[in-house]
This record gives C-alpha cells, sequence and structure tokens, in this order.
C-alpha cells in the first residue's frame, strides 16, 4: 500500500508536473509562514524561560491546561462560544446571501453601487468605534434606546446589568459587521450565473421568486457550504475584540458573554505563563478539528464536490 | 398571468428598496459619528461623547494631525506600496493555487486542500512566527516583511477554488485539452477571463487585508520609515492609552497626546481612500444581470 | 481512499520533524549564530574608518581591541532626532569605550509581546529598559537578563556606587540583580485626592479629608449641580493583575494606613509580617455596602463597568480623583489654561495616615539582555550613560542650543527644535541620575513636595522600602488556580466594588463561594508562607 502510493505520487508528479510547478509558491508560503513556526505548538508543555529556550525548558505536561478547567467555567465558555459561532455563522451567512440577492436584482445601477458602498462601511468601523455606538444606544442615563423607553413612560432599562440582552445585541452588531464584506462573494457568485439562464427562464414564465428559488439559490449553494465549512473549524474560536470591547470586563454580563479567547485573555494580563495561551488555543485546534473532519466526511459521501477536502 | 407576474416584480421591488434603504441607513450611522466627531472640539466629545452632528465645530483634530503631514504622506507611500504588490503577487498566487486545487485530474487536490485548510486551525503563536521572519530569513526593518506573510490566506484559496468550480466547467477545459492546450495555457486563457468577478473579489479582500494591516508594521518595524497607515493611527491611540497607564503606576508623564477628535480625523484619513476607490472596484460586482430585463 | 488519514498525518509528521530540525537553533539563544541585521544602521560604516580609538587594554579592564555594536531596547516612540543624536553620542560611545549603539523603541503598541518576543528570539539585544509595569520581575524570573552582579563590580563600580546595598537587594529577583534601578530623585508614592475647590467653597461642603466629608462632599455638588458627573473614571489595578477595572473602594481606602496586598491579604506597614485578609473581614462588607450605598446615589454611571469615559477632572469629567502628584500637575495646568475660573486642591494620602515609604527601585530600570553578546561592553556603556553628564543629558534631552537649553538656575527650557527631541522624549527614564540630570522649573514644587513625604517616611520608623513592591510572589505552585482567581473577580468581585449588586450580603457570600472554588484558601495559604519568609529574610 505504502509503495503503491509512492508510485501513485511520481506517476502524477510526471503528468501534471505544471500543476504542481503552480502550487510551488503556496507551498513555499505556507512552509514558512505557518508550518516551521508551528514548532511553537510545545511551548503549551513546556514552563518556558529565556536561558533555555522552547526546546530547553522543562517539560511540564499538561499543565499549562489546568487553568481552563480550575475555574469550573469551561463548561460555560464552551457552550457560550460554539452558541455563538453557530448563530453567527449560519445567521450571518444567510442574511449575506439574502442581501447579496436584493443588490443583484436591483434595476437601478446608481441605487446597486451607493447601498452595497454603505453596507460595506461597518467593516471599516473598528470595535473601539463600535464600542462607543453601542455604549450611546444602550447606556442606561441617556442612551438613545433608554430615551425612547422612558418617553413611552416606562422605566429605563438597564442594559449593562442585564445580561439576556446580550446575545441578541452582540449577534446583531457582529451580522451588520461582517454584511458588507461576505455579501462580496455571494454577489461575485451569482454574477457567474450565465444571463442565458435567467432570459430561459423569463420565457418560461418564471416570477422574480421562481428564478431566485430554481435559479439564483441552487447557484450559491455550494459556495453557501463551503463558507459553512470553513468556518466550522473555527467554532471554538471567538470574536476576541467584538466581545471585549463591547463588554469589557463587566461581570455582570459574563453569564452569556464570556468566551474562551476573553478568558485567556483575562488570564494572560496578569501572568506570564507563555504556555497558557498557546494551551487554550491547543484545545481549540483540537476541538475545530475533530468537528470539521467529522462534517467534512459527511459531506464528503453525499458530494464529494461540495467538501472542502 | 401577465398582471399577476408585474405585481409580484413590483411588490418585490418596493421590498427589496425598502429593506436595502433600511439596512444601508443602520450600516452608515457610525461612519457618520466618526466623521462629526472628526469635527467636534476634543472637550465637546469628552463631556457630552459623540453625537451624529458636531456638538462644537472644530478643526482643530486635522489641523495637528497636519502639522506633521511628513509622517502621514510617507505611512500612506508605505501602504499603497505594500497594497498594490502584495495583491498582484498574491492574488496571482491564489488564482493559480485556486487553480489546480479544483482540477479533477490533480488526485492530491483534496490532500493539499487539507494542507491548507490545517493552517488556520493549528498555529505556533507569535514567537516562532516572528522570529521566522525576523531571525532566519533577516527581515525585520524591510518593505518585503510587511507584505510577505499577507500574501496567501487559506480563506482566499478555498474561496478560489469555489470560484473556478462555479464558473469554469469542466467540459470546457476537457475540449482546451483535446484541442492541445497545456495547463498553463488553460489557466492563463480560459479560466482567468471567466474569473473576473472572483479575482475582482479575492482582490477586494487581498487589497482591503494589505490596508487595514498594522500587526507587521508593529512587529517588523525598526523605525518610522516603515509604519504603514493603520499603523499610525493604532500607535497614536495606543500611545493615549499607554500614557494614563504610565502616569498612574510610575508618575511618568507624556506629552503630546492625541485628542479624542484627532484620533477620529485620524480614522477619517485612513479609510477615506478606500470609500473613495470602491465604487470604481465595485463596477465588477454589480454588472450582470439586471431585474429591469424582467419588466418587457 | 485507502490509508488517506494515514498519509495526512505522515506528512504533517515530517514536516514537524523538518520544522523542528530546522529550527533548532531557536531551542539555545546563545547558540544562535545569526549575522545581525545588515540594514540596521550605516551610522557605524561611516565612521568606523574615521575615529582613531584608544584599544589599550588598562589594567584588568576589559578587552576593547573590537569594535562593537549595540542595541538598546527603549520604550514608547522614537523622537523624530533620535537619528540625531544617537550619531552623537556614537562619537563620544566610540571615543570611551570603543563600541557604536543604535537605539530602537518598542513603540506603545504591545510592548510587552515585543519585549518577549525579542529576548525569546535571540535577536540582537543589548541593553534593555525594564519597569515593574513591563513585568519586569516576571522576566527576569524566567532568565530573560543578564546577572548584574559581576559585572557590577568589573564593569560598572561607579553606577554600583550610586546606590545603597538596600536598593540592590530590591532589585534582586531570586537572589540575583538583573536590572540597574534609575538613580533619579526619590519619590515616595504621593498619592493624592484632587477636587474641584471651586465647587466646594461655591457650596460650602466640607473638605474631603476623612470618607465622611468625602461622602457629605459628593452629595452636596450632587443636590446642587445634579447634572455634573462626579466620579468616572476611578479605575485600579486589581488585588492580583494588571487589568484595569472600576473600583470605588480605592477613595475609601485612601484614608486606610492599610497596604492593598495580593489576594486581599493587607499589610499594616507598622506590621508587616502580620497580614489582614481583607474580604473575610467585616471592614469589606463595610467597604462593599459603602459602595452600594453610593451606587444608589447615582455617584457614578450604572454603564460604568462597561464604559471608559475619557473625561477627567480637568475638564469636567468628574470633580474628585485619585491620582499622584505628576498627574495632578498636568490637570491644573489644563485647567489654568481652559478654565481659569475653577480651581483645583488636594489631600496627600501620606499626610493623612502618616505612612510614606519610597517609590520602589525597581519602577524604572536598564537590564543586559540575555543573550547581549557583548555584556561587558553594554555594562560599561550603562555605566557612562549615568554618570557621564554629556551622554546622559543627550540621550534624555537631546542637543543643548537646539532641544533644550539651560537657564540661570540650572533649570531645563526648550529649546527651538524641542518638538523633534521633547524632554525625557527618549524614553531613557531609567538613566537618570540626580546629580547630573535637569529637572524644568515647573516639576520643582513636585520634588518639594516629596522632599516632605520624605520626612514623614522617615518620621514613621518605617523601613525605607516600599514592603509590598519588593516582594515578589512565585506563584508557580499555583499558577492554574490564580488565572481561575483572576477570572472570578472580574466576574463577582468588580460588580461589588462598583454597588452594581442588588443585595451586598448575599454578593459576598457567592463571591466568596466562587473565589473558594478557583482555589482562594490554598493560594493564601502559599502566599502567606511566602510572605512570612520573606518578611524573615529582609527583617520586616
Amino acid at each position: 500500500m505504502k509503495k503503491n502510493g509512492k508510485h501513485l505520487f511520481i506517476k502524477d508528479l510526471k503528468k501534471n508536473w505544471v500543476l504542481w510547478l503552480m502550487l510551488m509558491p503556496v507551498t513555499a508560503f505556507f512552509l514558512i509562514n505557518n508550518y516551521l513556526p508551528m514548532v511553537g505548538i510545545y511551548f503549551a508543555f513546556t514552563d518556558f524561560n529565556f536561558r533555555d529556550g522552547l526546546f530547553g525548558s522543562p517539560f511540564v505536561g499538561l499543565k499549562n491546561f489546568e487553568f481552563l478547567w480550575k475555574s469550573n467555567i469551561l463548561w460555560r465558555l464552551t457552550r457560550n462560544t460554539i452558541l455563538y459561532n453557530i448563530v453567527f455563522i449560519l445567521l450571518g451567512n444567510v442574511c449575506q446571501a439574502f442581501m447579496a440577492i436584493l443588490v443583484s436584482l436591483l434595476s437601478c445601477k446608481r441605487f446597486k453601487k451607493i447601498t452595497q458602498t454603505m453596507i460595506f462601511m461597518p467593516y471599516f468601523t473598528s470595535y473601539v468605534i463600535l464600542s462607543v455606538v453601542v455604549y450611546n444606544l444602550f447606556n442606561y442615563e441617556n442612551g438613545l434606546i433608554n430615551g425612547i423607553v422612558t418617553n413611552m413612560g416606562h422605566e429605563p432599562i438597564n442594559f449593562y446589568g442585564t445580561p439576556a440582552y446580550w446575545p441578541f445585541l452582540i449577534t446583531f452588531f457582529h451580522i451588520w459587521k461582517g454584511l458588507g464584506y461576505g455579501m462580496v462573494v455571494y454577489l461575485a457568485t451569482i454574477l457567474g450565473i450565465s444571463n442565458e439562464l435567467h432570459e430561459a427562464a423569463i420565457v418560461d414564465g418564471a416570477n422574480i421568486l421562481q428564478r431566485i428559488k430554481y435559479i439564483i439559490i441552487p447557484h450559491i449553494k455550494p459556495t453557501f457550504i463551503i463558507l459553512l465549512l470553513y468556518a466550522i473549524g473555527g467554532i471554538m474560536r471567538g470574536q476576541f475584540q467584538l466581545f471585549y470591547q463591547i463588554v469589557g470586563n463587566n461581570g455582570l454580563l459574563f453569564e452569556t458573554t464570556d468566551i474562551i479567547d476573553t478568558y485567556v485573555y483575562r488570564v494572560s494580563t496578569t501572568s506570564m505563563e507563555f504556555g497558557m495561551g498557546t494551551a487554550a488555543g491547543l484545545y481549540q485546534s483540537v476541538f475545530g478539528l475533530v468537528l470539521v473532519v467529522t462534517v467534512n466526511w459527511l459531506i464528503k459521501r453525499k458530494d464529494d464536490e461540495l467538501a472542502l477536502f | 398571468m401577465k398582471i399577476k407576474k408585474a405585481t409580484s416584480t413590483y411588490i418585490f421591488e418596493i421590498l427589496t428598496y425598502f429593506i436595502l434603504v433600511v439596512t444601508s441607513v443602520i450600516c452608515v450611522i457610525p461612519f457618520l459619528i466618526i466623521i462629526s466627531g472628526s469635527f467636534s472640539s476634543n472637550e465637546s466629545i469628552l463631556l457630552e461623547g459623540y453625537a451624529l452632528i458636531p456638538r462644537e465645530f472644530s478643526l482643530e483634530g486635522y489641523r495637528t494631525i497636519f502639522e506633521n503631514a511628513k509622517g502621514i504622506i510617507r505611512a500612506y507611500g508605505v501602504t499603497i506600496y505594500c497594497t498594490v504588490v502584495g495583491t498582484l503577487v498574491g492574488l496571482i498566487i491564489t488564482a493559480m493555487t485556486g487553480y489546480v486545487l479544483s482540477r479533477k485530474e490533480f488526485r492530491y487536490r483534496n490532500r493539499i486542500s487539507f494542507l491548507i485548510y490545517f493552517t488556520t486551525l493549528f498555529g505556533g503563536g507569535m514567537v516562532p512566527w516572528y522570529y521566522m521572519y525576523s531571525g532566519v530569513l533577516g527581515l525585520k526593518g524591510t518593505l518585503l516583511v510587511l507584505w510577505l506573510p499577507g500574501l496567501v490566506a487559506p480563506f482566499y484559496v478555498v474561496l478560489m477554488r469555489t470560484f473556478v468550480k462555479g464558473s469554469l466547467p469542466d467540459e470546457i477545459a476537457e475540449a482546451a485539452k483535446i484541442d492541445g492546450a497545456g495547463q498553463w495555457m488553460i489557466f492563463c486563457r480560459i479560466a482567468m477571463p471567466v474569473l473576473k468577478p472572483g479575482l475582482a473579489t479575492i482582490g477586494l479582500f487581498l487589497a482591503l487585508n494589505y490596508w487595514n494591516d498594522w500587526y507587521r508594521s508593529s512587529m517588523f518595524s525598526v523605525d518610522s520609515s516603515t509604519w504603514e497607515l493603520q499603523y499610525y493611527l493604532y500607535n497614536m491611540i495606543n500611545k493615549a492609552e499607554a500614557a494614563k497607564g504610565i502616569a498612574a503606576e510610575a508618575g511618568i508623564v507624556i506629552t503630546d497626546l492625541p485628542s479624542e477628535s484627532m484620533k477620529m480625523a485620524m480614522a477619517v484619513v485612513v479609510t477615506g481612500p478606500v470609500l473613495l476607490v470602491y465604487p470604481f472596484v465595485q463596477k465588477y460586482f454589480v454588472s450582470g444581470i439586471m431585474i429591469g430585463a424582467v419588466k418587457g | 481512499m485507502k490509508g488517506k488519514k494515514m498519509m495526512q498525518l505522515k506528512k504533517l509528521v515530517t514536516i514537524c520533524i523538518a520544522a523542528s530540525m530546522l529550527t533548532l537553533s531557536f531551542a539555545g539563544c546563545g547558540g544562535n549564530e545569526n549575522e545581525k541585521d545588515s540594514q540596521v544602521s550605516d551610522v557605524e560604516s561611516s565612521q568606523e574608518g574615521s575615529t582613531v580609538v584608544d584599544t589599550s587594554t588598562e589594567e584588568n579592564g576589559p578587552d576593547l581591541s573590537e569594535q562593537v555594536e549595540l542595541v538598546f531596547y527603549l520604550y514608547g516612540d522614537a523622537p523624530a532626532d533620535m537619528k540625531k543624536v544617537e550619531d552623537k553620542i556614537n562619537e563620544i560611545l566610540l571615543e570611551k569605550i570603543n563600541a557604536t549603539i543604535s537605539f530602537r523603541h518598542t513603540t506603545y503598541t504591545d510592548a510587552l509581546s515585543k519585549y518577549k518576543m525579542v529576548l525569546s528570539s535571540g535577536e540582537d539585544c543589548d541593553l534593555i529598559y525594564t519597569a515593574n509595569w513591563l513585568e519586569y520581575a516576571n522576566l527576569a524570573a524566567k532568565q530573560a537578563f543578564y546577572p548584574l552582579d559581576e559585572l557590577l563590580d568589573t564593569c560598572m563600580p561607579e553606577v554600583k556606587a550610586l546606590f545603597t546595598e538596600e536598593v540592590w537587594n530590591a532589585m534582586r529577583i531570586d537572589g540575583t540583580i538583573y536590572s540597574v534601578p534609575d538613580a533619579g530623585r526619590t519619590t515616595y508614592g504621593g498619592r493624592l485626592h484632587v477636587w474641584r475647590e471651586d465647587l466646594r467653597k461655591k457650596y460650602d461642603l466640607p473638605v474631603p479629608d476623612t470618607f465622611e466629608n468625602l461622602e457629605a462632599y459628593l452629595e452636596g455638588v450632587k443636590a446642587n449641580e445634579p447634572e455634573q458627573t462626579l466620579i468616572a473614571r476611578n479605575t485600579s489595578t486589581s488585588t492580583t493583575s494588571t487589568f484595569k477595572t472600576f473600583d470605588g473602594v480605592t477613595l475609601k481606602t485612601f484614608y486606610s494606613p492599610y497596604q492593598k496586598g495580593y489576594y486581599s491579604l493587607d499589610v499594616d506597614y507598622s506590621n508587616p509580617s502580620e497580614l489582614f485578609d481583607y474580604w473575610h473581614s467585616d471592614l469589606f462588607k463595610e467597604d462593599m455596602e459603602a459602595m452600594k450605598r453610593w451606587a444608589d446615589k447615582g455617584f457614578w454611571s450604572k454603564n460604568i463597568l462597561s464604559h471608559k469615559p475619557e473625561g477627567d477632572i480637568s475638564n469636567g469629567g468628574e470633580v474628585i480623583t485619585n491620582c499622584n502628584y505628576a498627574q495632578y500637575l498636568t490637570f491644573r495646568e489644563t485647567v489654568e489654561k481652559e478654565h481659569p475660573d475653577w480651581e483645583l486642591a488636594y489631600v496627600v494620602r501620606e499626610e493623612l495616615t502618616g505612612v510614606a515609604t519610597p517609590q520602589h527601585p525597581t519602577t524604572d530600570g536598564t537590564a543586559i539582555a540575555f543573550n547581549s553578546k557583548n555584556p561587558e561592553r553594554a555594562a560599561m556603556a550603562l555605566q557612562l550613560f549615568m554618570t557621564d553628564a554629556e551622554l546622559e543629558r543627550l540621550l534624555l534631552y537631546g542637543i543643548e542650543g537646539e532641544h533644550y537649553t539651560v537657564d540661570a538656575n540650572g533649570y531645563y527650557v526648550d529649546g527651538p527644535q524641542n518638538a523633534n527631541y521633547p524632554y525625557e522624549g527618549s524614553s531613557a527614564w531609567s538613566l537618570k541620575n540626580a546629580e547630573i540630570d535637569l529637572i524644568k522649573e515647573s516639576s520643582q514644587e513636585m520634588y518639594d513636595l516629596h522632599a516632605e513625604l520624605g520626612e514623614i517616611a522617615k518620621a514613621s520608623g518605617y523601613p525605607m522600602v516600599d514592603i509590598l513592591s519588593g516582594f515578589r510572589e512565585d506563584s508557580s505552585a499555583y499558577s492554574a488556580e490564580r488565572a481561575a482567581l483572576v477570572s472570578v473577580l472580574v466576574e463577582y468581585l468588580t460588580p461589588l466594588q462598583a454597588g452594581m449588586v442588588e443585595d451586598v450580603d448575599a454578593a459576598i457570600e457567592e463571591f466568596l463561594e466562587a473565589a473558594e472554588t478557583a482555589g482562594l484558601s490554598m493560594i493564601q495559604d502559599s502566599y502567606k508562607e511566602q510572605w512570612a519568609d520573606y518578611c524573615e529574610q529582609y527583617g520586616y
């Protein structure tokens, strides 16, 4: 089996040498940029000191991982991180695809351009600014929302003291921020549909909704699935800036807003242990790897072309 | 039948416009806050917060920025250089990779895709990465190191592969092959032209990535001659943060701190050009099918 | 499909092995023979030929025959004229110790991670600025710096003579000196409560020199000017960490002679070996109730835990603040310029409590990197920077006549090109030497105050060091618990400190329970043990 594999490889190399050559730059890149530096994973298992360096420092086994479960909040962190990501991935992609379809069907070119630019703008808004916006909307004393609430004769809502609101708010702002960026991918995909297909459908008397259903949606499905699959590997990685800038060190909201990355950050600001951050990252990586390989395998069984690898 | 179709289209259009207008407005508000902040006096921001319309109009923010115009212009130069070179080179590499990985006759495509995707899952952290470029390759302080590490991203490769799959049917490639075209020829003559929207998308992403980068400047600069624009801004904000901390902890007072309005003005200066250039790139995303065809 | 997974795995393993072999040099920093970056500076090449150097090795002094290039890492941004000053410095250094130096600034972004990267990657680095707020103790304990005990005798005798044995001891980490503190004027903590005196006079409110008076003052302002924000950014470092969180209690503990210790184990300097467990005391409960009362009275915003307000006392963002004298001076300057009708006043904590200790020497320091290729030459350069008036002033203030001038009273005055190299703009604070450095006339009163505080310190009979800052805990035995505890503090303690809880008693109970689960008693026990050893060692 092994020999066979080797033999096949050489055969393929001979046959597709142009393709292999075309892969040279990207191979070199990932080797330098990613694979060689991966030795750093070993940090997770050492008690690092500068004199002995990475491989000379004492090996400590899983000690660096301990902090993850010591506080009994690993379950909460994992739950929050995964739930947020599931919602972010699914809802985010649906919204992006939906907006792309709407924009692609517009007839007024100028309007198309303007809306697209405007929807892209949040992408350029840094999380610091975002936190300012959120604060101005939701603060207790003079936030815009509470202004409306009190005008209607109700008591103001203490958003910054009530964890229940934040999953919705954070999800909203996350999707809002990535809408324009993600939309571009779907727009480009939709543009790949040949015009004849649309014209044929029009001749057949298909209305707009039917064309969306039978032409556009099937066409963007592979992109949709690939993007989902792609994101699944990162399901344990949180959007640190999003959570940290909006919530900050507000312990009142942690029940619903604390994710692995914010926890690791809190810990790392107080401790010099090199290994801890790497250890947490490794936990996230292994989890993501298992998940993505499984899902990919399932999809591959159905349709080889939709799989990520 | 005909009338029914027209009404549904009509309703659909109204709804579409409505949704898009609402979304656009929601999306543009924070940017207006930034612009208004850049034209506000610093004290009004500090005391009353940001607003959609400047509470107290002032050009102070811009004036202070352009007092040191030399630094900003140089940072612009660095960023533009990195964006242009990095995007071009990155686009070519990504396109080649995406093309190869979508070829059915290439039996290792899935395995290589996996190896590329794997890098999104596992990483060795900053220190070995830094050592690679600074220690092994000795690139610290060069312009090269500002764009080299950003050339390829797994996400772009995967996207590109999907685009190739979507717009280059196997039959066409097969037909070209039978006509005697080599892989390189198919890639250059057939794949590239039909890939325009895809190339534009990845190109846009690459360019935005380069434009927004500050991290590589931060890590690899020896002096301010290789500062990118975003780093110029980012470091300015950090200076203000750091100064507060040092003053409190060590009693050291750092002067010449940026004001809030100055930070906002800087943000406008940094992102402004992108918003000006974006509409020109956009034409690749807005042409194509049109609803107008239906109306006849 | 056969064996595909296997192949992938094998491929991975191969790559990993290749990776580890290729980066083996990474393993030991000392073994790294990397040639230095050629692009760094052409200063030396332009000067190499022209300068004739006295290379004779005097007596037992180190061998100076080979010209070396040193790298000095400093915190912050480089001033615009750094290169120019560097050239001037190099002229002198070449002549004196046959070395050139190039300065690299970390900038204000991610300074600490850059420290870690430069120090762990074996990059050229000889001298480096250290500070307790840049984790001096941790870096030193992890062997990032070169041990100085010997070098002080051989290459820096003048530097060694600058400080008492007490100061050197305070710099020691695990028994070894890794950094040379600054020799500038001694400062003594000097925490102030600064308030808006004009408001106090206007509404005839008491001077906030006790906690009760402070409360009355705040209430008075609140009653008369309900729109005015009272307390906005009174953040403090948490009891175990460096993260900032709003902590109203700092306004109260201001009046207490206790020094806030780690894990709530506070220290009374009149009896340092006895630790006071604050969280388990009635005082804690009382404090938390006070904070709840204040929060309910609306002394600060309900969103204070998430929001980081930018306004401060100098622009009306708050009416009382807890700061040090240097900060007070900047506030006062702003107020005089922008709001001449306002007035600020202050009380000094040390004067109220009668406890004053000098600022800890680790606040500023210069270390030699562990992977320095020329530690001896680096040490000699350091000695020159700290004792040679010309060099010290060049680095701290730039070129005389251009960036600064000295007035008749010996004070520093801004020169015409000051913006390109402002006062201490190179951030080389650790090289200050009170004998030769210059101060601005405006900061004279600050040093006067510190001189007064010094008198208090002497009179109080406490040891002349900040005992608490000199203590370095070894948390390796409980690093996981510590990490967990930090998270508990943010989650449960900060709402208490900001008075944001419904029921104080229940919240305290919940907090202590969570802290216990994280391992508080185990940490405290280990900490107490270490503390006892420390006090015994130094006789506190």
